[in-house]
């Protein structure tokens, strides 16, 4: 059955139907997300919320791409991930011990996942990647990670994000600097063919 | 690095790298870049920022994100759905035995009953003033009564209804003539007092002879008839007139009357009908579900 039958049968009730688009479109989803967000819990669980959310506003796609629809949804499940967060920070600015008193100590202010020396001989572009993304605005990094990462056109971006053509093209512009801003910075990190800053010659 | 390019040639180098100019805008743009060396330097830039982006490879995800009924709140859905409708094929089932058990049974044996107990009624009520008094002017009112019953029995139900209610009105005024005589006969009696015993009784009370759709009195039947309310005293003052005795009353009309007024058989079957119908919604409803 081909993607559109599948669609027709998933609109019906069919879960199972609607399971083999899953199964089509799960990579894509979970790629996005991982962009978005940076980290793969989170992903899993906006890829997992997405999927659910699709299924049951599935009577409201209207034809199209559907690529580009289930991106939209994934999308907007970051957007409130991103919500979420910022009305409910993860850290707190001074944990309590087990009897509930602060911990005076600066060492919980630790970074436990990167320290200054670890950060400086990153040489991953890799992580060099997902650090400039994780610095631009959740708008400005949906485009450029559906245009320039999934391969979408304009047009599907427009679709996937709810706006006009021109806001795609102003948007991913926009992106590209800043990202070319935040990637020269690991210039000599970056292998030659990628840094942006050509060597001065003696 | 470069600097000095404005947000519009940005956006026009990112367009002309996505292919997204028109011929006119990308012949004006190769014009300036091949003139202008930081606007050259700038598309090398995003173009090399473009690969970046394009190189990371495409993850995989670390496991399946298939549904399952519990995930979309399909399960219970699901395990009533089939109890729903067999629900409505039973209930649909209930209405077809219904309908033809009314065509059938209430068609055929129900004009017979009523044709059958119709004149019994009316005997009953017609024989009660003759239960308290053994004058003549009575025995000729029960035979008149016997006798109009027997007729109604004779004829059709709903011709029954129209054919008491005249025999009804025509005893009464043949009542309230001999009443009449009678008082005039002892007005003239010699110095007879008035409080002597009357000849004949003072009927009081109404009876509202209300009937059903099938000839059957609704409200009054032949117990309420006999009760005291409707009985005959004898009073030396007959001022009420016969005809206003047997006076309709107006019987108000609800759901109470309507539903009275049909044989069991037919609620049952409007019940079930009804049942049936929101069985069927219910069936479309959880299926589009």
């Amino acid at each position: 059955m081909d993607e559109a039958g599948l669609i027709h049968a998933a609109v019906q009730g069919d879960l199972d139907s609607f399971n083999r688009l899953v199964l089509a479109y799960q990579d894509l989803l979970y790629n996005q997300a991982y962009r978005m967000l940076g980290e793969p819990q989170g992903a899993e669980d906006a890829t997992q919320d997405a999927f659910i959310s699709a299924y049951r506003k599935l009577k409201s796609y209207r034809g199209g791409s559907f690529r580009a629809w289930l991106l939209r949804i994934v999308t907007n499940t970051c957007y409130d991930e991103f919500r979420r967060q910022k009305r409910r920070p993860i850290a707190p600015l001074a944990p309590l011990n087990q009897d509930d008193e602060e911990i005076e100590s600066p060492r919980w202010m630790a970074d436990p996942s990167e320290s200054p020396e670890e950060a400086a001989v990153r040489s991953d572009i890799r992580e060099a990647l997902k650090h400039c993304l994780g610095e631009l605005p959740p708008d400005f990094r949906s485009v450029v990670i559906l245009v320039d990462v999934q391969g979408l056109d304009y047009a599907e971006a427009a679709q996937a994000i709810g706006k006009p053509l021109g806001t795609v093209k102003s948007r991913l512009a926009r992106a590209r600097v800043r990202l070319r801003d935040c990637l020269s910075g690991f210039g000599e990190l970056l292998p030659a063919a990628f840094r942006l800053v050509k060597e001065s010659k003696p | 690095m470069t600097k000095n390019l404005s947000l519009r040639d940005w956006e026009a180098l990112s367009a002309y790298l996505d292919d997204q100019l028109s011929r006119k805008q990308r012949a004006r743009l190769e014009g300036r870049l091949q003139k202008e060396p930081e606007l050259k330097a700038g598309l090398e830039e995003l173009r090399r920022t473009m690969v970046v982006l394009q190189s990371q490879p495409r993850l995989r995800a670390p496991h399946n994100f298939m549904l399952t009924p519990d995930m979309v709140g399909l399960t219970r859905s699901r395990r009533v759905y089939p109890a729903v409708r067999l629900a409505a094929v039973l209930a649909s089932i209930m209405f077809i035995v219904t309908f033809f058990g009314d065509i059938f049974f209430v068609g055929s044996l129900g004009g017979a009953l009523q044709v059958a107990r119709a004149p019994q009624s009316d005997a009953a009520i017609m024989a009660i003033p003759v239960e308290k008094h053994d004058e003549p002017l009575a025995e000729m009112m029960l035979d008149e009564a016997e006798e109009f019953s027997l007729e109604s029995a004779e004829i059709e139900n709903r011709a029954l209804t129209e054919e008491v209610e005249q025999t009804r009105t025509e005893a009464a005024t043949q009542i309230g003539t001999i009443i009449t005589e009678q008082e005039s006969v002892a007005e003239e009696g010699a110095g007879e007092p008035m409080s002597a015993a009357p000849l004949f009784p003072t009927i009081t009370g109404t009876p509202q002879p209300a009937f059903d759709v099938y000839g059957l009195p609704a409200t009054a039947t032949p117990t309420d008839l006999a009760s005291p309310t409707a009985t005959m005293t004898e009073s030396p003052t007959t001022t009420a007139t016969p005809a206003a005795v047997f006076q309709n009353t107006p019987v108000p009309f609800g759901i109470s009357q309507l539903v009275s007024g049909m044989p069991v058989i037919r609620v049952l079957e409007i019940l079930v009908a009804i049942l049936a119908v929101g069985m069927w919604v219910a069936v479309w409803f959880l299926r589009r579900r």
